[in-house]
C-alpha cells in the first residue's frame, strides 16, 4: 500500500468530519478537532483575520468574528453551489478560494495530529454529487497540491456501503438500513447484495425522507414527542416485513436519542442489531478508500449507489491484427471518474457503434454517430478521436473530432458532441 | 463489413522523412508511408533510427524487436517491412499481397533503376532537390555498368528538367548540352534554346550550328507563345495580382520578386 494517510472526509451541509486509517489498527479512527462538547466535528465556517491572511475555521472562526477580530462566513457548499463569493478588506474570496482555505486548515489539523502530510488516499463523501461541487473540491484538491489520483469524491450512500461491507458478514447477510439525521434532513439508506449476477451487487440507494424534521425540534419535550413519533412510523413503514440485519444510526440529530426517541429505539431495536456511528460517513469513506490502494479489492462484488453508473459501454474495434471489445465505461464505476478516451481509423466503415448494456440487461441497446459528417476523405485515411466522459450518474456525452492523418491530410478540427440518457 | 482500427500511440518525437520534409507521428501513417511511397525506399530504409522510433516513440517493443531479430541485412528489408505492415492491422490482406508485389517489382530493377524511378517519384511530388540528388549518382560517374545508355540519358533529360523548375538555367544549359551530346537530338536543342531565352543568355551559334533560321524562328514564336500564356496564368496569381497596378511598376516588380525566387533556388541548390 502506499505510504502516508488514508483518510475520509464528510463533508455535510453544516458540519464536516474526518476520519483516517490508524494503522496500528487497521481500523478507522476519528480525528479530534477540538475539545468542544462534540470534538469529532467541526462547522462549515471560516474566518479570516482582520489585517492578516491568517484563517481559522468552525467554533474559533465565530468566536473571532464575534470578537470583531475577524471576518466569518458559514455555510460554505451553498456558497459553493451558488458561486458565490465573500469580500474582506476589499479584497474579494471566491466560494472556491474560502473553500480551499477552509480545506487547508482542517486538514492541517488532521497532519499536525499524526505527524505527517502525505496522503495516499483521500476519499470526500458529500451527500449531493453534483457537477458544480464535484470539479470545485477537485479543483480545490489541487490548489492544496494534492495528487489528482489520490483523491475521489463518493457519495454518503456509498460511505454507507462500504462501511456496512466492512463489518462482520452476518451484519449484512440480509438488508442493512441506516437512518441518518443531520443538517441534510432525515434520510434513509439500505444496503443489500443481488445474487444472482457475476459478480454478485452490493447495491445501496437513499432516501430523502419527506416527514424529516429539523435538528432544532430536539431541544423541548414537545419536539422530543414529535420526533419520536416520526420516527416511530417511519420504521414501521419503512422497515415493515424486512428481514434487517442490521441498523445504524448516524448525524448529530441521533447524538441523544435515547433522549427523545425512546418509542422510535423501541421499535427499531425489536430483534435487530442497531448500531450509533456518528462519524458512519467519513469512517465509511476511509474503509473505501483504503480499498482504492489494493491491488484486489477486498469486497468481491460490483457496487451500485448513488454516483455509480449502472451501464456498461463498449465499442469493437480492431487491434493489430485483433478484433477486441474495448470497454469505456463499467457497470459500478465513479460517473465523475468515469471516462474513455481513443482514436480510431475506420476502414470500411462510417458509422461508430456503442453499444450500452444496462446492469440486468442481456442485450446491449446500440447507439450510432455517423462519422461521414465529421469528416470524408477516403478510407483509412482519417482518425477520429473519441472522447467519452458522464455530465451524472444517468447521462454520458460522447465527443467525436477529426484528427486528420498527420501531415498527409491535416486535421479540420470538426467536432460533433452528443448526450445520451441512461433511460 | 467493415472494422474500426483503435490507434495506437501519437509519437512525441516524429519520424523524419528529409527527402520530403515530412514528419510521421504514429504507426498508421508509417504504414502510409511505406505503402504509399515504395519507390522512395532504399535498403538502408530500416536501420536503427526507424527501429528505436518504432520502439519509443510508438511504444511498439514487441515489433522493434522482432525487427531486430528478422533484419540482418539490405536483403531482409522488403520481408521486414511486409512484416511491419501485416503487425499493425493497418492494411488487410488483399492490400498487403498488392504491395509485395510492388516490392517484387521493385526488387527485379536494378539500383539505378531504383534510383531513376525515386527521383521520378519526387519530381512528381515538385521535391526537385531530393530528385537532383537521385538523379546525380546517374549522371555522375558512368563506370558502374548497370547505369544503361537509357537510364543516363532520362536521368540528364530529368535533372535538366528539376534545374529548370529550380530556375537554374544554367545548370539545365549543362544537362542539355550534355543530353544533346549522348542523341543528338533535335528537341534537346529546342529545349536549350527555350533555357538560353528564359535565362536571358544568348544562344551559342557554335552549339545550334545546324538549326536552321526557320526552324529557330519556329522555336522563338513558340516560346513567346508559351510566355505569353504563363504571363496570363501568372496575372490571376495573387502574388502579381497584389503588385502595382502601374505596368512598368508592376513589371519591375515582378522581375524582382522572380529574381528573388531564383536567388532562393541557387542558395538551394548551392
Amino acid at each position: 500500500m502506499d505510504e502516508g494517510l488514508v483518510i475520509g472526509y464528510d463533508f455535510c451541509k453544516d458540519f464536516c468530519r474526518i476520519s483516517y486509517l490508524d494503522p496500528r489498527t487497521g481500523e478507522p479512527a476519528d480525528h479530534v478537532f477540538s475539545d468542544e462538547q462534540n470534538p469529532y466535528i467541526v462547522q462549515n465556517s471560516i474566518c479570516r483575520k482582520k489585517g492578516s491572511e491568517t484563517w481559522l475555521i468552525g467554533e474559533a472562526a465565530y468566536e473571532t468574528a464575534l470578537f470583531g477580530d475577524g471576518y466569518v462566513v458559514d455555510k460554505l457548499l451553498k456558497l459553493v453551489s451558488m458561486d458565490g463569493f465573500a469580500t474582506f478588506e476589499g479584497r474579494r474570496y471566491s466560494a472556491e478560494d474560502l473553500l480551499t482555505n477552509f480545506l487547508r486548515v482542517s486538514l492541517k489539523s488532521l497532519f499536525d495530529s499524526q505527524g505527517t502530510n502525505r496522503v495516499a488516499a483521500l476519499f470526500f463523501s458529500v451527500q449531493e454529487l453534483s457537477r458544480e461541487l464535484l470539479d470545485t473540491i477537485m479543483r480545490c484538491a489541487k490548489r492544496l497540491g494534492l495528487e489528482r489520483k489520490r483523491v475521489h469524491i463518493i457519495s454518503h450512500t456509498e460511505s454507507f456501503l462500504f462501511f456496512v461491507l466492512s463489518q462482520k458478514r452476518e451484519l449484512w447477510s440480509n438488508l442493512s438500513v441506516l437512518y441518518d439525521l443531520s443538517g441534510d434532513g432525515l434520510n434513509y439508506y439500505e444496503m443489500e447484495i443481488l445474487r444472482g449476477m457475476r459478480p454478485n451487487v452490493a447495491y445501496a440507494r437513499r432516501t430523502f425522507l419527506e416527514e424529516g424534521f429539523s435538528v432544532d425540534i430536539l431541544e423541548n419535550p414537545s419536539g422530543y414527542r414529535m420526533a419520536d413519533n416520526i420516527m416511530t412510523q417511519s420504521v414501521e413503514r419503512m422497515l415493515n416485513r424486512k428481514l434487517i440485519s442490521s441498523a445504524y444510526l448516524s448525524g448529530n440529530g441521533m447524538d441523544n436519542v435515547q433522549a427523545w426517541g425512546t418509542n422510535f429505539l423501541k421499535t427499531l431495536c425489536s430483534r435487530r442489531k442497531v448500531f450509533f456511528i456518528e462519524n458512519l460517513f467519513a469512517r465509511g469513506a476511509v474503509l473505501a478508500a483504503a480499498d482504492s490502494l489494493r491491488e484486489t479489492s477486498a469486497y468481491p462484488f460490483s457496487v451500485m449507489c448513488e454516483g455509480r453508473i449502472s451501464v456498461d459501454i463498449t465499442v469493437e474495434v480492431c487491434r493489430n491484427l485483433n478484433k477486441v471489445t474495448l470497454p469505456l465505461a463499467r457497470v459500478g464505476g465513479n460517473w465523475y471518474e468515469s471516462r474513455a478516451d481513443f482514436d480510431i481509423i475506420p476502414d470500411g466503415e462510417d458509422t461508430l457503434v456503442l453499444k450500452v448494456r444496462k446492469l440486468g440487461e442481456r442485450r446491449p441497446a446500440e447507439i450510432g454517430i455517423p462519422l461521414n459528417d465529421i469528416a470524408n476523405r477516403g478510407n483509412k485515411k482519417t482518425r477520429f478521436g473519441v472522447s467519452l466522459a458522464f455530465t451524472r450518474e444517468d447521462a454520458f456525452r460522447v465527443q467525436v473530432r477529426d484528427k486528420g492523418f498527420g501531415e498527409f491530410f491535416p486535421s479540420t478540427d470538426a467536432v460533433v458532441e452528443k448526450v445520451f440518457t441512461v433511460g | 463489413m467493415g472494422r474500426l482500427l483503435l490507434c495506437g500511440q501519437e509519437a512525441q518525437i516524429p519520424y523524419e522523412v528529409d527527402e520530403l520534409d515530412l514528419r510521421l507521428y504514429t504507426v498508421e501513417e508509417l504504414c502510409y508511408y511505406i505503402y504509399h511511397y515504395v519507390p522512395l525506399l532504399d535498403d538502408d530504409f530500416v536501420d536503427e533510427r526507424l527501429v528505436r522510433f518504432i520502439e519509443h516513440e510508438l511504444d511498439r517493443p514487441e515489433t522493434a524487436g522482432k525487427i531486430r531479430r528478422f533484419w540482418h541485412g539490405p536483403s531482409d528489408t522488403d520481408n521486414t517491412l511486409y512484416m511491419l505492415l501485416s503487425e499493425t492491422g493497418y492494411y488487410s490482406e488483399s492490400e498487403l499481397s498488392f504491395f509485395q508485389e510492388a516490392l517484387s517489382v521493385r526488387r527485379k530493377k536494378s539500383p539505378p533503376e531504383r534510383a531513376l524511378e525515386a527521383g521520378i517519384t519526387l519530381m512528381g511530388m515538385s521535391r526537385y532537390q531530393g530528385a537532383l540528388r537521385r538523379f546525380s549518382k546517374l549522371t555522375g560517374d558512368r563506370s558502374d555498368g548497370r547505369i544503361t545508355d537509357t537510364i543516363y540519358i532520362k536521368a540528364l533529360e530529368r535533372s535538366a528538367d528539376c534545374y529548370g523548375k529550380l530556375q537554374a538555367y544554367d545548370r539545365a544549359a549543362d544537362c542539355l548540352e550534355r543530353l544533346y551530346d549522348e542523341t543528338k537530338g533535335e528537341r534537346v536543342l529546342e529545349k536549350l534554346y527555350d533555357v538560353c531565352l528564359l535565362s536571358g543568355a544568348e544562344p551559342d551559334p557554335l552549339v545550334f550550328r545546324k538549326v536552321s533560321d526557320e526552324t529557330m524562328k519556329k522555336w522563338q514564336e513558340s516560346y513567346w507563345q508559351t510566355e505569353l500564356l504563363f504571363k496570363e496564368e501568372a496575372e490571376k496569381d495573387p502574388v502579381c495580382q497584389s503588385c502595382s497596378q502601374d505596368p512598368v511598376t508592376a513589371e519591375k516588380e515582378l522581375h524582382a520578386f522572380a529574381a528573388r525566387i531564383r536567388e532562393e533556388s541557387r542558395r538551394m541548390l548551392e
